[in-house]
């Protein structure tokens, strides 16, 4: 009897500081893909009403979008770390008054910027290790894609010829699968382009990630396009253009995608 | 100045922007000449035409200077129309559409209308209702882009409007409007001038005010919606306009002022065109941007204006 309440005890002892966890909110769908990856979903207590991969986080509390998040429910959620992205967040003096962690990671513009995101949050989570693997294991797979096709391609953002230019997380995506940004040229990240220089520029794959190719080929001289003559016109579905709109681990596998795409001949 | 040689130098601008919106940037093929530029050309000609048309119709019938289609809510009225018809998969060039996008746009902008009526003073109230009517229709418009989940629809096309995706079908729907309701009007002309001036006179010498002045919304909304079911919403053009054509041709007929007005209204556009083409390619400016920014000073000057004359009186 004694020696059952002993091992008992001892159980207690040893595992209780692993039963308790932090309590987690994260502001942005990337972050918490990210931490999903990281092995820390089951912390996760509060997400943003965009989160929907993986599964399991379409479970969790919702604290409204992005932009406007609910503080007086983030208060009741008694969150130990917020993850807040570097882009608009003006809703952070509010948040700040709740006197929690508050971690600020910066916008990422490329694919080594999410690199920097994973370690911090890792960092924050006590996962370092799993932070450096994960880290590791996109680098190896990125690195598996060897062939380059150099096409010129054309992504259409929004409908009416909204694109993204140089300095994009959009364009550093299609060089890491092989292809060229069109409008690698203009130095803004998202401006609407001339359909006329669209057609000169002549591109070979076009991937429209909110207009439909319908209405896309129906445009006047779409078939002087090589992409049009190739039927190299694709659109991208509404889960294929949530890993282009987030920087998160799941990109790796958009790019893999992308990049036998680039490679049909 | 003379009228005649002010005309003169309004249409020699015309036919010059006309020259540098078709061969901007320089150096083109003659495929790309006749397949985009020349449809976008005629795009922007009948769209400048029938906004200015129909802005200086409901200045008129309102006897309110700062009545514009954008304002009022006929725009957002065959936006409305087109989202719509876009949601359900049976948008395209056509008569069946075109009769939904002018029925909408009729139906908002007589709205506005009957509900200024309720008021004293209407000519003030339309456009106050008109501005109720149109943030509401633009909600609503809002609101379908967001339950609509596959796509961000014509929305951003057509919000801030863009002649690049013009083909010759459009165009010719359009053009075959704008050619209808010019007949209508010009048949409406003296009316017009009656209407323009006292309605209490005008219901004495046996015009019937309210039919005419239904008619003439119809009018304007077939004028709009061949405008927008080309380019999108693009604003404060039939503001701004008929007030340049009336300070330029103070004292001249009103059949020509409306002749006049169009070719301003089309010579503005054409400049926003010829403005985005020089400075920004290969980026494109929306024409609703320039005209929006031009036509919000404009308003405010008029605002001011305005006032500055009743504390004088």
């Amino acid at each position: 009897m004694i020696k059952n309440i002993l091992i008992l005890f001892m159980f207690f002892v040893f595992f209780t500081p692993l039963l308790y966890c932090a309590r987690i909110i994260s502001l942005l769908p990337s972050y918490t893909e990210i931490i999903f990856s990281l092995g820390s979903g089951g912390e996760l207590v509060g997400v943003t009403n965009y989160c929907n991969y993986p599964d399991e986080a379409k479970k969790i509390e919702r604290v409204g979008d992005y932009l406007a998040p609910n503080v007086e429910k983030i208060y009741l959620l008694k969150p130990d770390i917020i993850f807040i992205g570097g882009w608009k967040n003006s809703f952070i003096k509010d948040i700040n008054k709740l006197h929690t962690n508050t971690v600020v990671i910066p916008d990422e513009t490329s694919i080594d910027d999410i690199y920097r995101s994973i370690r911090v949050i890792g960092k924050y989570l006590g996962k370092e290790n799993e932070a450096n693997e994960l880290i590791g294991k996109m680098k190896k797979e990125l690195a598996e894609i060897k062939e380059k096709s150099y096409k010129k391609v054309y992504v259409e953002v929004d409908d009416g010829g909204w694109t993204s230019g140089e300095n994009s997380f959009i364009s550093d995506v299609i060089s890491k699968a092989g292809g060229i940004n069109v409008f690698n040229d203009i130095k803004t990240s998202y401006f609407k382009a001339d359909w006329e220089e669209v057609i000169k520029r002549n591109p070979d794959v076009v991937i429209l990630l909110n207009t439909s190719k319908k209405s896309f080929l129906k445009r006047p001289m779409a078939y002087k396009i090589s992409a049009v003559k190739n039927k190299s016109v694709y659109m991208l579905k509404s889960e294929e253009r949530d890993m282009l709109s987030r920087p998160s681990p799941r990109i790796v596998g958009l790019i893999k995608k992308l990049n036998d795409i680039f490679n049909k001949k | 100045m003379n009228n005649r040689i002010k005309i003169i130098i309004s249409v020699a601008v015309f036919i010059s922007l006309s020259y540098l919106s078709l061969s901007l940037p320089f150096g083109c093929d003659s495929d790309i000449l006749i397949n985009l530029r020349i449809p976008k050309f005629l795009g922007i000609f009948i769209s400048g035409f029938s906004l200015a048309t129909a802005g200086m119709v409901l200045q008129l019938v309102t006897k309110n200077p700062l009545a514009d289609p954008f304002v009022i809510g006929t725009s957002a009225g065959s936006m409305l129309a087109i989202i719509l018809l876009e949601i359900l998969g049976i948008y395209s060039y056509g008569f069946v559409s075109f009769f939904f996008i002018t029925i909408s746009a009729l139906f908002f902008t007589y709205l506005a209308y009957r509900i200024s009526r309720f008021s004293n003073s209407a000519s003030i109230n339309m456009l106050l209702s008109g501005v109720a009517v149109n943030s509401f229709v633009l909600s609503i418009i809002v609101l379908f882009v967001i339950f609509s989940k596959e796509q961000s629809l014509y929305f951003f096309h057509l919000s801030f409007g863009s002649f690049s995706y013009s083909n010759y079908t459009s165009i010719i729907y359009s053009f075959l409007t704008i050619i209808v309701s010019s007949v209508f009007l010009l048949i409406m002309m003296n009316r017009i001038s009656i209407l323009s001036f006292d309605e209490e006179k005008a219901s004495t010498l046996g015009v019937n005010v309210e039919r005419i002045k239904f008619i003439l919304f119809i009018i304007v909304s077939l004028l709009v919606s061949a405008s927008v079911s080309l380019s999108g919403i693009i604003g404060f053009i039939g503001l701004m306009i008929p007030h340049i054509t009336r300070y330029f041709f103070r004292g001249m007929s009103l059949k020509s002022l409306f002749l006049m007005n169009s070719v301003y209204g089309a010579s503005f556009l054409l400049l926003a065109d010829v403005i985005s083409k020089k400075f920004f390619y290969p980026l494109e400016i929306p024409p609703g941007v320039i005209s929006s920014i031009f036509g919000a000073i404009f308003f405010i000057y008029l605002v001011m204006g305005s006032n500055g004359r009743k504390r004088t009186n």
